[in-house]
């Protein structure tokens, strides 16, 4: 699986290189103006970068096999973060939320870590208990309560994005695993009165579900930043303004370096930048099913299945909110982005997935028959 | 297992592949259907239109010096948008710029991305309004028009309102030649409305408005201020008219009014102290118009200016009325009826002459028809043609009642008498030119007509010098050095329902300089002066004081040997204030 491995690097690391030429584009006229330096954010960036492809050269050395061992520590680990972002001196605010730890003077999102966290837990959970998955009690609920500790506790940060997120990871993982779809379609029912409660009931959450309904209704309050968003694409047109040509990112389009960072993309390269960053994504998501497809056991295709979908499900979702296509979540776009959790998380996924591919295609004779599995007649 | 793994793993592949089918399709459909639609919203949210204010023309003397001139000053605008509370930013805006806030507040909650909030603000303001900083707020370039000599002339050049724009006299009337054409500024704009001079996209200069030059003379003008805010104040009159004009070209050399007010300062004057009341009101003229009645008699060869005249010794009985002459008079020549100004003696002229031929010379002579000087708000006056007439009026009418003047007519008529018989246009503006100096447009000299012959103009003038003797009304308009020519008049004033005050009087006194060569006519009218009201007293010194001042500014050589002649002329006391 040579082909996927120097595939799924280079895309993720043109998408990077795309991202920090756009960080500092956007980023480059508030930082000045903020903080006095238009470098700011840029260098910040560029640290977690350097460490993060550390993390992900030493991720892709380490068997993917050896994580199962450590699976509670991962577990155990991530929940006492979960924990600590409600601790005084150690959690931080910002926006209303309860998102960060701080360590040293930069700062660190669990939700982020829980991401990976959740999903080695899961892969291996549903792999050991292959055979008792379709009992409820004895293989669906203990891994539902566990993942419901988590999803609870990032709820209360609040941050409903990456519940939503990891949920919906969750229910593709249980799908392909061999859960019910009985107990699957409940689950499902059960949780939207739960979902519509955080939504409805929270107003600000509210505002955003209504001015995803109508974003003109109220222009200059709730449905201001997807407006902006609309203009800066819109503005683009097929070839864009230019690199740093956007005239958005001047303070009109807010979070404009971090999860509306799209729409300057697409302001200043247009739908033939916009579609470019579309298609790398597509290309990642296409590469990381492969993988998933030909992984050697089937925790390495529940671990690569649980990776890519993440990935792949947060770009679709952050492109899908900036083009008004879905409501307002506060998700990043991996690579792209600002922000140095994310990078680093988006990496170390990267980088399991490409320690997959190094052992996939080459199954061990326990398993089913060798074959290679061609993708596009089924599709 | 794994087979059934595989498919499920291709099914969740399946909707990923839709969701990026589905953001594309978002993509396609915001970037190249909406792209009309949206690139405008943003071409509106990032692009604001300046208008970028010429400069308003100056208006300045014949010799350069200016009246009214544009100087710089800052307005403060705001973007209601960016404001989100009116109520706080306007209790800001009311501590430096006294603004009523309850007013700014509401303005700054419409829905409108410009509104004024002060016009042209100071210096002081200024500073203070930078240092608060306050989101939302701007600052403008606005040229501002300033009056330098505060209210002289203001009667002439009227004033303008908050956006340049002429609303009164010359600033109204010639506001097409003033204004300049405004230019306009596209320019791009961050959120915070700071301008990105990157995105300056389209620029069309403003086009400075054009300067208009005076035939005034700012030495003369103060002059004539000078003398007539003296007779204001020792009078005390409801009102008082200076005009000097040079009478060979028509050309308005001064003005002016009282009461008056600065043209800076427009908020603190009423309409009674901003009209121009040389050409705005007109009065019964009295004995000055006894100046056109014997021109028209001796153009008409009635009468000659030595034959003798029976003055009836003081009392004329004619239509039911006797008239009377302040002295009286037995048999006196013709220059001696002017000099003295018997009113007998004129209606005995008069009626030798006829109504229908004296009212056509009071035409001729520019009455009852605007003078079309170009001064802002003229009237025409009012002369009654003879039908209209009653028996009483051929003794009326020659000595300056049953008609309206205004100060400038009679002024531009005796004129014409300094002019050898021809009437001249006034003229107010000489030319237009455009802030390169280049002509655009220029007033010439204009004759109106020939009223009377020279011969008789020329036999006018020994008259109306004879009136600056000490036999004539007028003594005290003597220059020392100059030949003085000039007519007194005292009229009493009409009140309605009550036929003629003996209060209330219009002393006026209009006299040219020097006799024979006349540099200038001048025109003083004084309103019901209080304490005195003789034309001869009351105007006749305030002729004397320019004259002597505005000859010796004009460089006009005396003429000694002509000054002792007139002196040994007469011998008999100083005749002064007698007439009517």
């Amino acid at each position: 699986m040579q082909k996927e491995q120097i595939g799924l690097t280079l895309i993720v690391f043109i998408l990077i290189a795309i991202g920090i030429v756009m960080i500092y584009s956007t980023s480059a006229i508030y930082a000045a103006e903020k903080f006095d330096d238009s470098y700011f954010f840029l260098k910040r960036q560029l640290f977690w970068l350097t460490l993060g492809i550390f993390v992900f050269l030493g991720i892709t050395k380490i068997p993917y096999t050896v994580l199962r061992e450590y699976k509670w520590i991962i577990l155990g680990l991530s929940l006492l973060l979960l924990v600590a972002v409600f601790i005084p001196y150690i959690g931080k605010t910002a926006g209303g939320a309860q998102r960060w730890i701080r360590v040293a003077s930069f700062t660190f999102q669990p939700s982020e870590f829980a991401k990976i966290a959740l999903i080695i837990f899961l892969a291996d959970y549903l792999t050991l208990r292959q055979r008792k998955l379709t009992h409820f009690f004895k293989g669906f609920l203990p891994c539902l309560l566990v993942l419901g500790l988590f999803l609870g506790l990032i709820v209360l940060q609040p941050d409903l994005g990456a519940v939503i997120l990891l949920g919906a990871v969750a229910f593709i993982l249980f799908f392909v695993s061999g859960i019910r779809m009985v107990h699957l379609l409940t689950l499902f029912l059960i949780s939207l009165p739960v979902l519509y409660h955080f939504i409805f009931k929270v107003t600000f959450r509210r505002n955003r579900m209504l001015a995803f309904m109508n974003p003109w209704q109220d222009p200059e309050g709730t449905g201001f930043q997807i407006i902006q968003s609309f203009i800066a694409l819109g503005s683009g047109g097929v070839t864009g303004m230019g690199l740093g040509g956007s005239r958005q990112k001047l303070f009109y389009l807010p979070e404009a370096h971090t999860d509306f960072i799209f729409s300057i993309v697409g302001e200043e390269l247009g739908l033939v930048g916009a579609l470019s960053i579309v298609a790398l994504f597509a290309g990642m998501i296409f590469l990381g099913f492969r993988i998933a497809l030909k992984a050697q056991d089937l925790f390495g295709r529940l671990l690569a299945l649980g990776l890519i979908s993440i990935l792949g499900l947060q770009a679709l979702i952050n492109i899908g909110v900036v083009t008004g296509a879905l409501p307002t979540k506060g998700l990043a776009l991996p690579f792209i982005s600002y922000g140095g959790s994310n990078l680093i998380i988006s990496l170390m996924m990267v980088g399991i997935l490409i320690n997959i591919a190094k052992f996939g295609g080459k199954r061990k004779k326990s398993h089913a028959a060798t074959r290679s599995f061609d993708l596009t007649p089924h599709i | 297992m794994n087979k059934q793994i595989t498919r499920k793993i291709l099914i969740v592949a399946s909707f990923l592949l839709i969701g990026v089918l589905g953001v594309s399709f978002r993509l396609y459909y915001l970037q190249v259907v909406s792209y009309e639609k949206l690139a405008k919203k943003a071409r509106f949210q990032h692009h604001i239109e300046l208008t970028l204010e010429p400069q308003r023309g100056d208006i300045v003397d014949r010799n350069g010096e200016p009246f009214a001139i544009s100087v710089d000053s800052k307005s403060v605008w705001a973007d209601p948008r960016k404001i989100s509370n009116p109520y706080e930013v306007a209790s800001q805006l009311f501590t430096i710029l006294d603004v009523d806030v309850q007013k700014i507040a509401e303005r700054l909650s419409k829905k409108k991305s410009f509104v004024w909030v002060k016009r042209k603000i100071t210096e002081g303001q200024v500073v203070k309004l930078k240092t608060l900083d306050l989101p939302g707020i701007y600052l403008l370039e606005e040229p501002k028009r300033f009056y330098p000599k505060g209210n002289m002339l203001s009667h002439v050049m009227g004033f303008v309102g908050i956006d340049n724009k002429g609303l009164e006299g010359l600033e109204l009337r010639l506001d097409k030649y003033l204004k300049g054409i405004p230019g306009k500024r596209v320019t791009g704009r961050d959120r915070k409305g700071r301008e990105v001079i990157t995105m300056r996209d389209e620029e069309v200069p403003p086009v400075q408005g054009y300067n208009v030059v005076l035939t005034i003379d700012e030495v003369i003008q103060h002059i004539a201020e000078k003398e007539l805010e003296k007779v204001y104040q020792k009078y005390n009159p409801t009102g008082a008219m200076i005009v000097v004009m040079n009478p060979k070209t028509g050309e308005v050399l001064a003005l002016s009014n009282r009461p008056t007010y600065n043209s800076n300062k427009v908020r603190v004057s009423n309409s009674e102290m901003r009209r121009n009341r040389t050409v705005t009101d007109y009065f019964e003229p009295g004995s000055t118009f006894k100046v056109i009645s014997g021109a028209a008699a001796l153009d008409q060869g009635v009468v000659r200016l030595n034959e003798k005249i029976f003055c009836e010794n003081g009392a004329f009985w004619h239509a039911g009325h006797v008239l009377h002459d302040t002295h009286p008079y037995g048999d006196i020549t013709f220059k001696e009826v002017i000099e003295k100004s018997s009113n007998i003696g004129t209606a005995k002229i008069a009626f030798r002459l006829g109504s229908s031929r004296l009212y056509n010379y009071i035409r001729r002579f520019g009455f009852g028809s605007s003078t079309r000087s170009g001064l802002f708000g003229e009237t025409g006056g009012v002369v009654y043609p003879p039908k209209k007439w009653s028996k009483y009026s051929l003794v009326a009418v020659p000595m300056g009642q049953e008609v309206g003047v205004t100060a400038l007519q009679i002024t531009s008529a005796i004129s014409s008498i300094a002019n050898g018989g021809k009437l001249m246009k006034p003229l107010i503006l000489h030319r237009i030119v455009d802030e390169n100096n280049k002509l655009i447009k220029e007033w010439q000299p204009q004759e109106v007509r020939q009223v009377v012959s020279k011969r008789v103009a020329n036999d006018m003038t020994r008259a109306l010098e004879g009136v600056v003797s000490r036999k004539g009304t007028a003594y005290r308009a003597r220059v020392p050095g100059y030949r003085i020519a000039g007519k007194t008049g005292t009229a009493q004033k009409a009140e309605p329902g009550k036929g003629y005050s003996k209060t209330k009087y219009v002393a006026s006194f209009i006299g040219f300089a020097p006799a024979q060569d006349p540099r200038i006519c001048i025109g003083v009218f004084v309103d019901e002066p209080k304490g005195a009201y003789y034309g001869g007293v009351v105007a006749a010194p305030v002729f004397a004081n320019v004259a002597a001042e505005v000859l010796k500014h004009l460089d006009v050589a005396p003429e000694n040997v002509i000054q002792v002649e007139n002196q040994l002329q007469s011998k008999a006391p100083v005749g002064e204030a007698v007439e009517s």
